[in-house]
């Protein structure tokens, strides 16, 4: 097992390797300096001369070819410094950081009331297999699969801030919090963080309920085929025993082997979500880095969601060896 | 005194093919027979878009020849250049009249256009597109118009092209890319299957939207040709992977191993003998693939890194309504469009799956 983790570790960071070099190489490909694009951003009119742009580009480390600024680039990061981002003037590390918080609310509140709500749905499908009412909840949850995100979005939105609009169910139509929050009360803040996340944890929440009620109903539909469910029948245990501690514990080892396959979903957040509600999150720090060309920020945020990528696939077939005794690497 | 009848010679009726099989049980399933009836309609509508909406006609017969100007809605340069040389301007009722009294033309079966705001008087009894937030869903407009003064029931039916379009080349890229580095990793093995393995690690670790985006911004003026490429590049790992555990699987078959006795070539193996028993679970990936594509366009028009303004399409329909939420056709047609498509191709890859696989054939 030791071994087997090393030489995937070993593989991982080779993989690491190649795909930072990749993206390097292709965004400093992207048309567009960022130099220019800040400049444009602050002050349309003005111009700058010659020299100062040039001593811009130097301060940022264009003026190097793109394979050697990527060395530069690597050096500094495998000594934990990201440099710097263009935009924000401030380290990329604290530029990301910040980002984190709001998109782990949005993705973990998701995550906890889509299992939640799943296990049980799951469960209640598998039990009722077959019937109209199990028909009709299947066909609805299979129908939320495919509603695409942004669509149910702006359906919300139009729904909540503009039809509503003036009535109690009125929601806030984007942003995170109001422009007074500061002047707020504890129990007013509260509220009104939770009433601008409503929505989007909705979003966030509706398609992965979905997903993982399916998941584990197709599971336990394969699990309840097998001998030892019809033994336990045989021997008249109750129905709901069966389902419970015989087929249910059964499905777990998949459900707990995607847990690790979620990790880098928590942190990347979504990027048409989080743009459409204006959540200060992840995804919009990456739309906005790569359209004002913030090379840093965007090496920042690739290497990240690489590294999760990899933890969380190396974390899936480790889990899977814990909890499946049958599974062992060598 | 037994007697023994001569031998009957009986012939067994062939027995049914894969296909014939799996068609006869997909069959069986109404609802993904629904959905692949809607997926076949929507491409008839694609096909036939210029013939629904549009203001160029058909057939028209102008000073004397032929011509077939709809078919500039599929490719611009298809419209004949002497309506340009005549100073057409795109309006032709009135101008085919003017220029030339002999002529006659077959027209759409609607008279909008998804391109440019109608204006009074070009078409009989058919009053000029209302523009800004006015343009809610009426008689003229069924599905509305957006601030230009679009008509949104023409840019839905030529945006169905766009989105057929890009499922179906995306996909073609994809599952092609996707069979090919597969199946060589899986039936070699070894260092192949080392290398090739990475490449797809490789590609599935970068978050397919930073990808796609990284690699949009990198073209100056993407077009929805560059758009399906950069789709098909970064949509084959999962097709990749399912072709490789295929062929590991079939490559100690007997009948491979009989085959190779035989001396038959390797790429005959494995063409003839390993593909074509694998190619039943990758159908299943690539129909899903379909959806995922059309979801990723309208997601990427919408963010504004689509197909670039003139070309019709539901996600930059959509982006239009972000931006004017009262104005909620501009939400509700092209978002159910996207919805119920996404639906259909989901609901065709499920009955693929349930028709093709042989546990679940045991099932039932």
């Amino acid at each position: 097992m030791t071994s087997y983790i090393v030489r995937r570790l070993l593989l991982g960071s080779m993989t690491l390797l190649f795909i930072t070099f990749f993206v390097y190489g292709l965004i400093r490909m992207m048309p567009g300096d960022p130099v220019l694009v800040k400049l444009e951003s602050v002050d349309p009119g003005r111009n700058m001369r010659a020299e100062d742009i040039e001593r811009m580009r130097e301060e940022f480390g264009l003026n190097l070819p793109w394979y050697q600024a990527y060395f530069k680039w690597l050096a500094k990061a495998a000594q934990g410094d990201l440099g710097s981002s263009l935009t924000h003037h401030a380290a990329v590390a604290k530029v990301i950081g910040q980002r984190v918080g709001p998109t782990l609310l949005l993705t973990i509140s998701s995550l906890l009331i889509s299992y939640l709500l799943a296990i049980p749905l799951g469960l209640y499908s598998t039990a009722r297999s077959g019937k109209p009412d199990e028909r009709a909840v299947s066909v609805l949850l299979y129908m939320l699969y495919s509603l695409p995100a942004f669509v149910a979005a702006l359906g919300l939105q139009v729904l909540f801030s503009i039809k509503l609009k003036g009535t109690r169910f009125e929601l806030p139509l984007f942003g995170m919090t109001s422009d007074n929050y500061s002047e707020l009360s504890f129990v007013q803040q509260f509220s009104d963080l939770f009433c601008h996340s409503l929505l989007p944890v909705a979003c966030f929440t509706y398609g992965a309920l979905a997903f993982y009620s399916r998941f584990i109903r197709a599971n336990m539909e394969e699990v309840i085929r097998q001998d030892y469910i019809r033994t336990a029948r045989a021997k008249g245990v109750g129905s709901r025993s069966i389902l419970l501690h015989h087929a249910f514990r059964n499905t777990l080892i998949p459900l707990v082997t995607m847990i690790g396959l979620e990790l880098p979903a928590l942190l990347s957040g979504s990027i048409i979500l989080e743009q459409i509600f204006s959540w200060p999150g992840m995804g919009k720090l990456f739309f906005e880095s790569i359209r004002m060309r913030d090379y840093p920020t965007t090496m920042g945020l690739v290497l990240l969601f690489s590294v999760l990528t990899l933890i969380g696939q190396l974390l899936a077939d480790i889990l899977y060896a814990v909890v499946d005794p049958r599974v062992t690497y060598h | 005194m037994p007697t023994t009848s001569p031998p009957v010679k009986t012939t067994l009726p062939r027995s049914p093919g894969f296909w014939v099989e799996t068609w006869r049980r997909f069959r069986r399933r109404k609802l993904a027979m629904a959905a692949f009836v809607y997926v076949a309609f929507m491409g008839l509508v694609a096909l036939f878009s210029p013939a629904i909406v549009g203001t160029k006609p058909l057939v028209c017969s102008y000073k004397g020849n032929l011509y077939f100007p709809a078919l500039g809605y599929f490719y611009s340069k298809w419209e004949h250049p002497i309506f340009l040389i005549d100073r057409f301007r795109g309006v032709y009722p009135a101008n085919l009249t003017k220029k030339d009294p002999e002529s006659w033309a077959y027209w759409p079966l609607v008279y909008q256009d998804p391109y440019r705001r109608v204006r009074a008087n070009e078409w009989p009894d058919l009053p000029a597109n209302p523009a800004r937030d006015t343009g809610s869903p009426s008689r003229y407009n069924w599905f509305g118009t957006t601030r230009s003064g679009v008509d949104v029931f023409a840019q839905m039916v030529h945006g169905t092209r766009t989105a057929m379009l890009v499922g179906f080349v995306s996909m073609g890229i994809a599952s092609v890319i996707g069979i090919v580095v597969g199946s060589l990793a899986g039936y070699f093995g070894s260092w192949v299957d080392m290398l090739l393995s990475r490449l797809i690690e490789l590609v599935m670790c970068v978050p397919p939207l930073v990808l796609i985006l990284a690699l949009i911004a990198i073209l100056e003026r993407p077009t929805i040709w560059h758009l399906m490429a950069v789709l098909g590049f970064t949509r084959w790992t999962g097709i990749a992977r399912l072709m490789r555990g295929e062929f590991i699987r079939l490559r100690e078959a007997d009948f491979v191993m009989a085959a190779r006795a035989l001396g038959v070539p390797w790429y005959r193996v494995m063409y003839r003998h390993v593909f074509r028993n694998s190619l039943a679970p990758v159908l299943v990936p690539i129909t899903f693939g379909i959806a995922s594509a059309i979801l990723l366009e309208s997601g990427l028009s919408f963010l504004g890194f689509g197909t670039p303004p003139p070309n019709p399409s539901w996600g930059a329909l959509l982006d239009a309504g972000r931006s004017n939420l009262n104005m909620w056709w501009l939400v509700l047609f092209p978002g159910l469009a996207i919805f119920f498509t996404v639906l259909a191709y989901n609901l065709v890859g499920e009955g693929l799956q349930e028709a093709t696989d042989p546990r679940l054939r045991q099932a039932k």
